[in-house]
């Protein structure tokens, strides 16, 4: 079995010292900036990463190159976070590669009568204004979350539904005679993008 | 039709701040890490393509006499996080992360029922969404290594 279980001192420590060893400086930066979702300033992510600083700006500085960091200039100096489009882009590609177009409508369908369902049962068109609404001990907070993620996959659903009506390899799939011609253009490509 | 909110993800009762949505990118990387790490996970699925809210991890064996177990993961945008274990022994535990009206922020639903309304303060202060991962396996393999529930809660192993 594994030597690991008999660990020495706090877990946290532990686990802190086998993500160090386990991966490289780029490897932690780049896991950190996936799950930042507001501006952080290098620092900050240098911190949470366990690099040095010189190390995160220089590795935040090639994600944002390649598109997986969005950047704001404004302040005193570069803050960085995920990019929102590189996220979307992956579940619309995941959605659309599983998905037929059938699946998806229903989907849709599905989806927008959640949304309608929480603004009949909540009086509020949308859940910002529900937490503005709530106390902490009220009931509710289960919803708003669950009314985020529906807002946001109805948005990815319909992304990836209009890629059936932009499919420019659908002609040659056709021509060959696909028998899945209900799946997406991008359907033989499964590839996990995520890091 | 709105899914019933008591089985995925947090209950409301449990709750009491904006937690943001589940984050599918976040629990994909949980998801990595189990199966790189832990041979006895045999499936890692998530519940839903269009509406992912939680990812279930499969384990081919549970803790002592549970014949398997399964870890249900909910990690949200803003950090919160739900690890939820149970077996074939109907034995509930759970790992959390978020504002609610029982306990502390981070806390622990102790076994054998992980009951809603009691806790106890976490043993896991890492945030990271990895690093997290990584000690909630590792207090895991330690109970199925020992066949014990009754350390999980516990950063230190006992010298």
């Amino acid at each position: 079995m594994t030597q690991d279980t008999h660990w020495t001192g706090d877990v946290n420590d532990v686990v802190i010292e086998e993500w160090k060893g386990e991966t490289s400086p780029f490897e932690r930066v780049k896991e950190v900036l996936l799950a930042t979702t507001s501006f952080q300033y290098a620092g900050e992510i240098a911190d949470r990463a366990r690099v040095s600083e010189p190390s995160a700006r220089k590795h935040l500085t090639t994600l944002a190159e390649s598109g997986f960091a969005a950047t704001d200039t404004a302040g005193q100096g570069t803050r960085y976070k995920r990019s929102t489009e590189s996220i979307a882009i992956q579940r619309i590609r995941d959605i659309h590669s599983t998905l037929s177009r059938e699946e998806l409508t229903e989907g849709i369908r599905d989806l927008k009568s959640q949304i309608q369902s929480y603004r009949e049962e909540h009086d509020v068109t949308d859940p910002d204004d529900l937490a503005l609404e709530l106390e902490p001990d009220d009931d509710g907070w289960a919803a708003i979350s669950h009314w985020r993620a529906a807002e946001e996959n109805l948005d990815l659903a319909q992304a990836a539904l209009a890629l059936y009506d932009f499919d420019p390899g659908m002609a040659e799939n056709e021509k060959a005679g696909s028998s899945d011609a209900s799946r997406g253009a991008f359907a033989e490509n499964t590839d996990d993008l995520s890091a | 039709m709105i899914p019933d909110e008591t089985h995925v993800g947090i209950s409301d009762e449990e709750l009491s701040g904006d937690i943001g949505p589940p984050d599918p990118s976040i629990m994909q990387t949980i998801r990595n890490l189990f199966c790189q790490e832990e041979p006895l996970v045999k499936d890692a699925t998530f519940d839903s393509v269009l509406q992912p809210s939680e990812l279930r991890l499969q384990f081919s064996d549970g803790i002592d006499t549970a014949e398997w177990c399964r870890l249900d993961v909910t990690w949200f945008r803003s950090g919160a996080y739900r690890f939820h274990y149970v077996d074939s022994e109907a034995v509930n535990w759970r790992f959390d992360r978020h504002p609610n009206p029982h306990s502390p922020e981070k806390h622990f639903h102790e076994p054998p029922d992980a009951h809603d309304h009691t806790a106890v303060e976490s043993c896991v202060t890492v945030e990271e969404a990895t690093l997290v991962a990584r000690a909630v396996l590792k207090l895991w393999r330690r109970a199925y290594e020992t066949g014990n529930v009754d350390q999980l809660n516990t950063a230190e192993n006992p010298s």
